[in-house]
């Protein structure tokens, strides 16, 4: 079961939507990612898994350059997405962004109408050109999210106003109103209640078809639950990756088994 | 294997272990109870058995129910999912072990005349064996020893062998005297029912190989000689 490193066959996959290569991370002087290499399959949702500090989330930002607002934040390696490498210095960031969407731990739609969170995208990047056609995009992307029904008498009202799980999807509909190709998910159920988590859930598989989903979770089961593809990191290693049943039932490394099953590892 | 954090989960998983190995016992204690009921015609031995396997109904009604609370209050994963699979599935091997023990002990009075010696010789070796996997089974289960529960799992061709040889020999003494047709048909019941016993022994082996590797064991293995394609040929005596 001991198994030092995750073995490069069972990182890699057919059709990757993203690929990381050696991909490094330095805080100043410290170093919290070691060279991980990971494809990320397309239409699939990918979880990250990992005690606090091991290296998920820094890995995550990298996906889409969030680690660049982090002073001293040092990324190397390379990160193939879309014909590009993510990690390039000359790459336009904001357009990025809008191909990687991502949605946060705490909900955190902006201070305007719930209306204005959901055309803000399509607003800055001019992906429409008739308020008609922003009508229809604002709606459809409520819709997808399952949050129409809800708010359709008050899309002008502050969607700061909705509750939890409702900004949670209200911020998954932004995201998506740019029609991104992946999203990015920082542990987007942590402080919703199980309903409100259940229907979050519900819309990761819904979204699936149409997107690329990396979550990271610090619930195990709601890895197993939503995911296909689960890699545990390990002290900012990818110690182990491969098909979440497998995952689940039956891990390849040691400390993987012992950070499932709750054991002293 | 390093111990969970939650002291309470490793305590009733141990818990369950324990009561697997209580259980599998009793389920042996019921056949060598029943085979000497049967070569002894003792009634009241008998149906001490009958009685007794109320207990072990009892045992695997408690222990699927505690698999089913502790499938939803821990939501265990890997090697923790796959014990709590195997304790609802062992416990239900070892009912049936000690079904088909009851039933061999419920014959005992029709033995009260005797019964061809050498016939009840056979059926005791089987018996034997059969309790030796049992046990084997249990150890492995216990230590944790998949080499152990695939060896179970591989001799169960043995038990096979021991029944389709005492199936025919007890058809040879009915071709012989028709006189012994009911005690004869009555041996070759209980002999089905032994060799249905080493059955739940691979199949207890099987859930103990994968409790431990989270591999099945292949799909075939070697059977011993088949009774179902033994023919009466009294012509050709």
């Amino acid at each position: 079961m001991n198994t030092p490193v995750v073995s490069a066959r069972k990182s890699l996959v057919a059709v990757p939507e993203i690929s990381a290569r050696e991909v490094a991370v330095y805080y100043g002087e410290k170093q919290a990612l070691f060279d991980v290499d990971l494809d990320i399959p397309r239409h699939q949702v990918t979880a990250l898994i990992g005690p606090s500090g091991c290296g998920k989330s820094t890995f995550l930002r990298c996906l889409n350059r969030m680690n660049d607002s982090i002073p001293g934040c040092n990324v190397r390696g390379s990160i193939q997405f879309d014909g590009v490498d993510v990690c390039d210095a000359r790459l336009d960031v904001v357009k990025l962004r809008a191909r990687i969407g991502m949605v946060f731990q705490k909900p955190n739609p902006f201070p305007k109408s719930i209306f204005d969170n959901v055309a803000y995208g399509p607003r800055i990047h001019g992906t429409v050109q008739h308020v008609k056609e922003l009508e229809e995009l604002v709606t459809s992307c409520l819709e997808r999210v399952g949050l129409i029904d809800e708010v359709r008498d008050r899309m002008h009202e502050p969607g700061t106003g909705l509750s939890g799980g409702q900004q949670q999807r209200l911020c998954i509909a932004r995201a998506i109103a740019v029609n991104p190709r992946v999203l990015l998910l920082d542990e987007p159920c942590s402080a919703l209640d199980p309903i409100a988590t259940a229907r979050i859930e519900q819309l990761i598989d819904q979204l699936q078809q149409d997107f690329t989903i990396v979550i990271v979770t610090h619930s195990m089961q709601q890895a197993a639950r939503v995911s296909q593809r689960t890699a545990f990191f390990h002290l900012g290693n990818l110690l182990e990756v491969g098909d979440t049943e497998q995952m689940f039932t039956n891990p390849r490394h040691e400390r993987t088994h012992d950070y499932i099953t709750g054991r002293i590892g | 294997m390093t111990k969970h954090i939650v002291e309470a989960f490793e305590a009733e998983l141990e818990r369950l272990r324990k009561s697997i190995a209580e259980m599998g016992n009793l389920a042996g204690q019921q056949l060598r109870s029943a085979l000497d009921a049967v070569r002894d015609g003792d009634e009241s031995l008998a149906m001490r058995v009958v009685e007794r396997d109320r207990e072990i109904d009892e045992m695997e009604r408690r222990m699927a129910h505690d698999a089913v609370t502790l499938l939803a209050l821990r939501q265990p994963m890997a090697s923790d999912l796959r014990a709590l699979i195997a304790v609802i599935k062992i416990p239900a091997d070892l009912e049936r072990i000690g079904d088909l023990a009851k039933s061999m002990a419920k014959r005992a009075p029709l033995f009260r005349g005797g019964a061809p010696r050498s016939a009840l010789r056979r059926l005791t070796s089987m018996c034997e064996l059969v309790l030796d996997q049992l046990e084997h089974v249990l150890g492995a289960y216990t230590s944790q020893d998949a080499d152990a529960a695939a060896r179970v799992w591989r001799q169960d061709n043995e038990v096979d062998d021991w029944h389709s040889s005492l199936f025919r020999e007890l058809l040879t003494y009915m071709m012989e005297d028709a006189r012994t047709i009911g005690t004869c048909t009555h041996l070759l019941f209980m002999a089905k029912n032994v060799e249905r016993m080493g059955d739940h022994c691979t199949n207890i082996a099987e859930t103990t190989y994968y409790m431990i590797t989270g591999s099945p064991l292949p799909e075939s293995r070697p059977k011993g000689a088949d009774v179902s394609t033994i023919v009466l040929e009294a012509n050709a005596r």
